[in-house]
């Protein structure tokens, strides 16, 4: 040992343990200290490696949004890339405070490559946190937690494909809040990120092309094609002008199917300064003439083009809130009387009891009478409360997937509606357990409300038939023809729903309700959820509430013993071609 | 404090029982029927009259130290009188809160409002209504403004404060009421608890210190005056 060392001030000052050695000096094994300290460490990182195994070979990448950016209230999509080698699934957990966690497991098998999940999930207005874990034979092998909340945007979300530097120069300034207009914000995407669900358009107000859509695999198209049949807007500016490709039949094929047909009875196509209007559904395809029709793109072609209305007014493919945060639903008007005078008179006879008691024992045992009075009242107001409850139907809490499906084939409808109570009469309550329709099955409408459910995807496509009930819950799952308004098997509706109402009746005739008119038999064959509706619970009056879609409000109420659907269409947005 | 408690649970039941009972239950029945026992807006009634009780359990008349005869002849301490006057207090909140229970009952099942909230609503607003006896009891005390003008000073000034402050609205029972009787998230209960038992607690430790001296000063020969109050 080099004692010289020691003397040194520095060191002597600075060192506690030099100081200890040099009063007690020892014999010095470096080499011996050494080997023990890395022993250790390559142990604990032996540990750490063994604990890390099982993930090592694959790379989970979760991003949610177009950019990261979502619009609340709206679905977005969940890009999941795994890459690696694994058999297993990918669950997809909502977590809520209060609330269940829903689990949705999605089938993921990647061989030595990237696989690559789009999965729409719902945004919500008051924050969606998600937790993505791979799991492979119960091993969980990666979690990424999300927080939709973090980069929300309350505005209208337009994506640009391959937009020129002068459009995409000219979307910036003309596309802002200052105009008044809700905020505007234009996200850069390749064609080869479009999403291949319709859902994950659900948020994006425009999509502006400039290229050929043909590039575009089928799974693309499908989306797109269903995404404008429910109200989107495709600006277009096609290589060779608009009027060229339709003449070559490329850009045809996209829009071809019968939602280009007009539902509405608009016309087809209008030019309007070098633009060709088309309707598609309950969208429009904007198609530059010429390649540089555009040229010069002011702000109200902009919004004329685009048809950027203030942000509820657009059509989407959303699910409706029933009962809204800070609000009480209404009632049903024919259904208050039925409560609101038994509950009068309970009150009523409860206070008057109450004096009754106070003035039979007075001053003698008032205090033990009356409390006495109270445990009674107290124990008999839970079956006065249901049975007063039971007549008093009213709405339920639906959320509802609806999506205009394709090629006019018909509104998707995949509804859940909880009845937290024992008894299916017993009313559904605002605050209640709130669902997201269509991601829930047996999940959140479990009967304990604890622990966490899964509901497996044995593929990405959703199943169009489930539908099953029971005391506590209904999930239904069904077809409802889009577009379909005033016509033969219409109803105006007078005393609870606007006067456009329609009406589809399935079930029983209504009892004194003459002017019901029946859905055609095609009408009931489509829509197997009515009749099932019926044979779920057959001969009972229910009210299950009303819901919300796209362009129509749904209304469906027992109106005394008659199973009603209303399907109440909503006025179209003011200044679509 | 026991024996405080109990002589002021007797003054109670002897004098104003049977008018602040039948007083709460009126006001409840009344605005059962008047808003079909909607959870937001009977919940604000049964907040006024929780309120309102603590009000008038607070306006004791323990102020006068002739009242205070017997209890001196008891030999008490100031800490055990002031114990037993706040848990008189809490007593009466209580029992005042007994009537609303079957109508309380009754809007769970026909309003299918979750238990959670009714129990946070319920211990919410009887320690508002003990804070606010709280401060009537302090108001008592400032003879030199006058008890009447203290009283609406410390008690409404209280509401009004907590209303009109940002930080402070989640101890306010009426903006509690509303946010927690109406569909949303689950507000929590935690900040208005804490805060509300522990102004009473303070105001309690007021009292006793402030009487202490109070009553030293009595037994030095001191005359007081009552300040023309109740």
């Amino acid at each position: 040992m080099d004692r010289r060392r020691l003397f040194s001030p520095l060191r002597t000052a600075v060192s506690f343990i030099a100081l200890r050695t040099y009063c007690r000096p020892r014999r010095h094994r470096p080499h011996v200290s050494a080997s023990r300290m890395y022993a250790l460490f390559f142990t604990v990182v032996f540990c750490l490696l063994i604990q890390a195994l099982p993930a090592a070979g694959v790379v989970l990448t979760v991003t949610a949004g177009y950019e990261g950016y979502v619009v609340p209230g709206r679905w977005a999509p969940l890009e999941i890339e795994v890459t690696g080698v694994m058999d297993g699934w990918v669950q997809i957990t909502r977590l809520r405070e209060g609330l269940p966690a829903v689990t949705e497991e999605y089938r993921c098998r990647v061989e030595d490559d990237t696989r690559r999940l789009l999965i729409p999930v719902f945004a919500e207005e008051t924050g969606s946190r998600f937790e993505v874990r791979l799991v492979e034979d119960g091993k969980v092998l990666g979690r990424v937690g999300l927080d939709l909340l973090e980069k929300v945007f309350p505005g209208h979300l337009i994506l640009t494909v391959n937009l020129p530097a002068q459009h995409q120069h000219t979307v910036g300034p003309v596309f802002s809040s200052a105009h008044g207009h809700e905020p505007v914000l234009a996200i850069p995407v390749e064609f080869s990120a479009l999403p291949g669900s319709a859902l994950a358009y659900d948020g994006v107000s425009a999509l502006v092309v400039s290229g050929d859509l043909e590039v575009l695999n089928p799974l693309q198209v499908q989306a797109l094609r269903t995404w404008l049949a429910g109200g989107g807007s495709l600006l277009l500016f096609p290589t060779q002008g608009c009027v060229e490709a339709e003449a070559d039949g490329r850009q045809t094929d996209v829009w071809s199917g019968p939602a280009a047909a007009g539902v509405y009875g608009i016309p087809t196509g209008e030019t309007e300064e070098g633009w060709e209007i088309r309707r598609y559904g309950r969208g429009r395809i904007i198609c530059a003439q010429a390649q540089d029709s555009g040229q010069p793109v002011t702000t109200v072609d902009w919004q004329r083009l685009l048809a950027l209305e203030s942000y509820p007014r657009p059509l989407r493919l959303t699910p409706g809130l029933v009962f809204r945060e800070g609000e009480i639903p209404r009632f049903f008007g024919e259904n208050e009387g039925i409560t609101l005078v038994p509950l009068m008179i309970v009150l009523a006879l409860l206070f008057l009891g109450g004096l009754a008691v106070a003035g039979i024992f007075y001053k003698k045992r008032t205090a033990v009478a009356l409390l006495a009075y109270v445990a009674v009242t107290t124990l008999l107001a839970v079956p006065v409360g249901r049975w007063l409850a039971g007549n008093w139907q009213r709405g339920a809490i639906i959320y509802t997937r609806a999506v205009l499906l394709p090629e006019d084939t018909g509104v998707l409808i995949d509804t859940v509606i909880r009845f937290p109570e024992s008894t299916w009469k017993t009313p559904v309550s605002p605050w209640g357990a709130t669902l997201a329709l269509g991601e829930t099955a047996q999940g959140a409408i479990n009967r304990e409300g604890t622990g966490e459910t899964f509901w497996r995807h044995d593929s990405l496509q959703p199943s169009f038939f489930a539908k099953a009930g029971d005391a506590k819950h209904l999930h239904l799952t069904g077809l409802l023809p889009p577009g379909t308004r005033r016509a033969g098997d219409t109803h105006v509706r007078g005393k609870t729903g606007p006067g456009q109402a329609m009406k589809m009746k399935a079930g029983r005739k209504p009892a004194g309700e003459g002017a019901a008119v029946q859905p055609p038999g095609g009408l009931l064959q489509r829509d197997p959820w009515l009749a099932d509706l019926g044979a779920l619970f057959p001969g009972e009056r229910w009210t299950v509430g009303y819901g919300d879609l796209p362009g129509f409000t749904l209304t469906l109420e027992n109106s005394r013993g008659n199973l009603v659907l209303w399907a109440e269409p909503k006025p179209l947005p003011e200044g679509l071609p | 404090m026991i024996a405080v408690a109990w002589a002021d649970l007797n003054a109670w039941s002897s004098r104003r029982a049977r008018f602040s009972l039948l007083a709460v239950s009126a006001c409840l029945t009344a605005a059962g029927i008047l808003f079909r026992l909607r959870p937001e807006l009977w919940g604000q009634a049964l907040t006024i009259s929780l309120l309102w009780v603590g009000w008038q359990v607070g306006a004791e008349k323990w102020i006068r130290l002739k009242s205070w005869d017997w209890i001196r002849q008891e030999r008490l301490g100031i800490a055990r009188i002031v114990a037993g006057k706040f848990t008189a207090a809490l007593l009466l909140i209580i029992l005042h809160a007994l009537p609303a229970l079957p109508l309380l009952v009754t809007m769970v099942y026909v309003w299918g409002i979750p238990w959670v909230r009714l129990f946070r609503l319920v211990i919410f607003i009887m320690t508002a209504s003990w804070l606010i006896a709280a401060l009537i009891f302090l108001a008592d005390h400032m003879i030199w403004l006058g008890q009447q003008v203290t009283r609406i000073l410390l008690g409404g000034g209280w509401l009004v404060l907590s209303a009109a402050v940002p930080f402070l609205r989640p101890l306010n029972p009426f903006i509690f009421t509303g946010r927690l009787l109406l569909p949303g998230p689950l507000a929590s209960i935690v900040p208005g608890l804490l805060a509300n038992l522990a102004l009473t607690f303070f105001s309690a430790l007021l009292l006793w210190q402030y009487n202490k001296k109070r009553f030293k000063a009595a037994r030095a020969g001191a005359i007081e005056n009552s300040g023309g109050g109740v």
